[in-house]
């Protein structure tokens, strides 16, 4: 039965209700095997079955000024990085080897166009680096017109999930709506669009399906990472339940078959650990290995610590990430 | 070429050679996938889809061993005290565990009166299954005394089966000895438990190799899979890390080799590795508490309960179910 589905699923003719049945059919191991054989192969035809750095990442580069702050965050207790800082580090993760770099948060629902693109001048007046930006949807389509022009490969929006209800009871004080502008907006300016999956939050197995194919109606879609939920202690959801890397790998895996051409990663509450399963999910192709952090951060094995100034330094988990991915026969590179 | 492999381990008793080759071809994910749903169709077969959980009880003996353990962060103190040992087992049975392993240091010189007493002391308190590890600290008389206290199996931990690697890694440890304790447990009809340290730095060879030797113990019901850890202050604190993949593929290998044989995960593994475990082909066992000797923060999904002063079970039963649920599988204890 499970195979029929995968089979169906194989001809390329996968639509909400058949990606369901398959989710919900990979929670049981030996069906989950078969998915992930086939998950494989799609993504080794579609991407290759290499994998490369992604961007690095610079963290709480703005002030998140979302009010009510997200119920499982934890970002609003970091603190702001100057302009100098964002720019040092840059410069760090060029000289690594890095092509690329995200910049990442804070949100503003009236907007971050200014300091946004303060930020991006800064990085061009020094450096050619790739720049990715994540700042919720903070950003306006005149903004999103002008980075294009700006070596801005990517603008990520994450919704987290489809579900409105269980948005706003986890993100009171974002708004869904806003984040689905910001996908047109980019989707209209042929800006590369980085959407997000939250598995774990809450909601169903049909939210995910469904989160899925709202966000493969974007011809500018190219990458969709999944996150998975860890409960912070001193957040609103800190008695919520961490969610199981079976959730996120089952969930990788059907995405594969629903977006085939788009890169599926990883991203917050997965460690190092994850990549095994992820990757033999039909995860790929690219993996973060260098980020910045505070600098009370301790090094976890085979990580390598940069100092940027005194108080911040980026962490290469390069090392780490490489032993795991060349122990599956598999090459990690920086893109050409 | 790699499901030929597979296809011989199916028909054939696996051999040294088959069981190294199918090792090297399954660091590739395609053919890992092949070979995880042959394993766990064999777990399935020879064990059963249900997974029985257990709880231990560590730090019950000092570790003597000098110089120590050169990744090992663990100094047991071994302060633990039978009215202590006793009620924290008494906790764990009302928590719903039928199982529990007595873990301690090492001391060559053995801790023979020091494991019946506490033995006695548990059986006294509770009905709970027993089972032992305390290196190779057992004499012929204690195992056979153990035995007669009906505990359920002694474990005896190579770690690894390549003698430089051992000596460099554990150089107060005795291999000898702990083979030797293998070999007492096997003539006295002992439920036989050991594990490998993956990462320690061995080759294929030796894991092979290593599963191949703890097959030939008719007793042996369980093979733990350690996966190495660079603890900081400690000699090994360079080492790589090992990945849980090493421990996948390794487990799906030894499912292949011993179909019947309990393969669990050990220290150095985490929750989150139960999914990759389990579809490799581990179970049918694993750990759903253990006992911490300071106050410690529950991690997400366990709890903490205080039974002394120093001694805090913390129970991940509710994150280990979950997870396995969300697998479809049931639990019992």
């Amino acid at each position: 039965m499970f195979e029929k589905l995968l089979e169906q699923a194989a001809k390329g003719d996968i639509d909400e209700e058949l990606a369901l049945s398959i989710l919900e059919g990979a929670r049981e191991p030996g069906n989950a095997l078969k998915l992930f054989g086939l998950a494989s192969k799609v993504r080794d035809e579609t991407l290759g079955p290499d994998l490369y750095w992604s961007g690095g990442g610079i963290r709480a580069a703005v002030h998140c000024k979302i009010v009510p702050r997200c119920k499982y965050c934890t970002y609003y207790a970091r603190g702001d990085f100057k302009l100098d800082t964002i720019v040092k580090s840059a410069k760090i993760m060029e000289d690594i080897g890095l092509k690329q770099i995200h910049l990442v948060g804070g949100a503003n629902l009236q907007g971050y166009d200014k300091e946004v693109m303060e930020i991006v001048q800064a990085i061009r007046a020094v450096s050619d680096l790739g720049i990715g930006l994540n700042f919720g949807c903070s950003l306006s389509e005149e903004t999103i017109h002008k980075l294009k022009g700006m070596n801005v490969f990517g603008v990520t929006i994450a919704l987290e999930t489809i579900n409105e209800d269980l948005f706003s009871e986890a993100k009171p004080g974002d708004s869904l709506e806003k984040k689905k502008e910001l996908m047109d907006i980019c989707e209209r300016e042929g800006i590369p669009i980085h959407a997000m999956l939250f598995v774990g939050l809450g909601g169903t197995l049909e939210d995910r399906v469904k989160l899925m194919f709202y966000v493969k109606q974007y011809s500018q879609l190219t990458n969709l990472s999944f996150s998975r939920f860890y409960p912070y202690p001193g957040t609103a959801y800190a008695g919520h339940e961490r969610c199981s890397p079976w959730e996120l790998a089952t969930a990788v895996a059907v995405a594969r078959l629903v977006l085939p051409k788009a890169d599926l990663g990883i991203a917050a509450g997965n460690t190092a650990d994850d990549i095994p399963l992820w990757y033999m999910a039909g995860g790929g192709n690219r993996l973060q290995g260098v980020y910045t952090a505070d600098n009370q951060v301790v090094p976890g094995p085979g990580e390598l610590v940069t100092r940027v100034d005194d108080e911040h330094v980026i962490i290469s988990r390069m090392p780490v990430v490489k032993q795991y991915v060349e122990g599956m026969g598999r090459r990690i590179s920086f893109e050409d | 070429m790699f499901d030929r492999l597979l296809d011989k381990a199916k028909d054939s008793d696996v051999d040294k050679n088959l069981a190294l080759k199918i090792l090297k071809g399954a660091r590739d994910p395609s053919n890992a996938t092949r070979l995880f749903e042959t394993a766990s169709r064999i777990r399935d077969e020879a064990l059963g889809p249900t997974i029985l959980c257990s709880a231990g009880i560590g730090d019950i003996t000092p570790c003597t061993l000098v110089p120590n353990c050169r990744y090992c962060a663990i100094r047991p103190k071994g302060d633990f005290g039978l009215p202590n040992l006793a009620k924290t087992a008494k906790r764990m049975e009302e928590l719903g565990f039928r199982q529990i392993h007595l873990v301690g240091g090492s001391r060559l010189q053995g801790y023979d009166d020091e494991i019946i007493a506490m033995v006695k002391a548990v059986q006294a308190a509770t009905g709970l299954g027993i089972v032992v590890n305390l290196g190779c600290s057992l004499s012929l008389e204690a195992v056979r005394t153990l035995k007669d206290l009906g505990i359920l199996g002694i474990t005896s931990s190579l770690e690894t089966i390549n003698e430089d690697i051992f000596r460099d890694a554990k150089p107060g440890d005795s291999m000898e000895k702990k083979k030797r304790l293998l070999e007492l447990c096997e003539q006295e009809g002992v439920p036989i438990r050991s594990m490998i340290l993956l990462g320690l730095g061995e080759s294929q060879e030796d894991r092979i190799r290593h599963i191949f030797y703890a097959k030939r113990f008719s007793q042996l019901s369980h093979l733990f899979f350690s996966r190495f850890y660079p603890y900081p202050d400690t000699a090994y604190r360079h080492h790589p890390r090992c990945s849980p993949w090493d421990v996948a593929i390794t487990v799906a290998i030894a499912r292949l080799v011993m179909p019947n044989t309990n393969l669990g995960l050990a220290a150095g593994n985490t929750t989150d590795d139960i999914p990759l475990w389990y579809i490799a082909g581990g179970g049918n066992s694993i750990m759903g508490a253990h006992i911490s000797r300071t106050p410690v923060t529950p991690g997400p999904g366990e709890q903490v309960i205080k039974v002394a002063e120093d001694v805090f079970i913390v129970d991940r039963m509710p994150i280990v179910r979950r997870y396995l649920e969300g697998m479809g599988r049931k639990i019992m204890f």
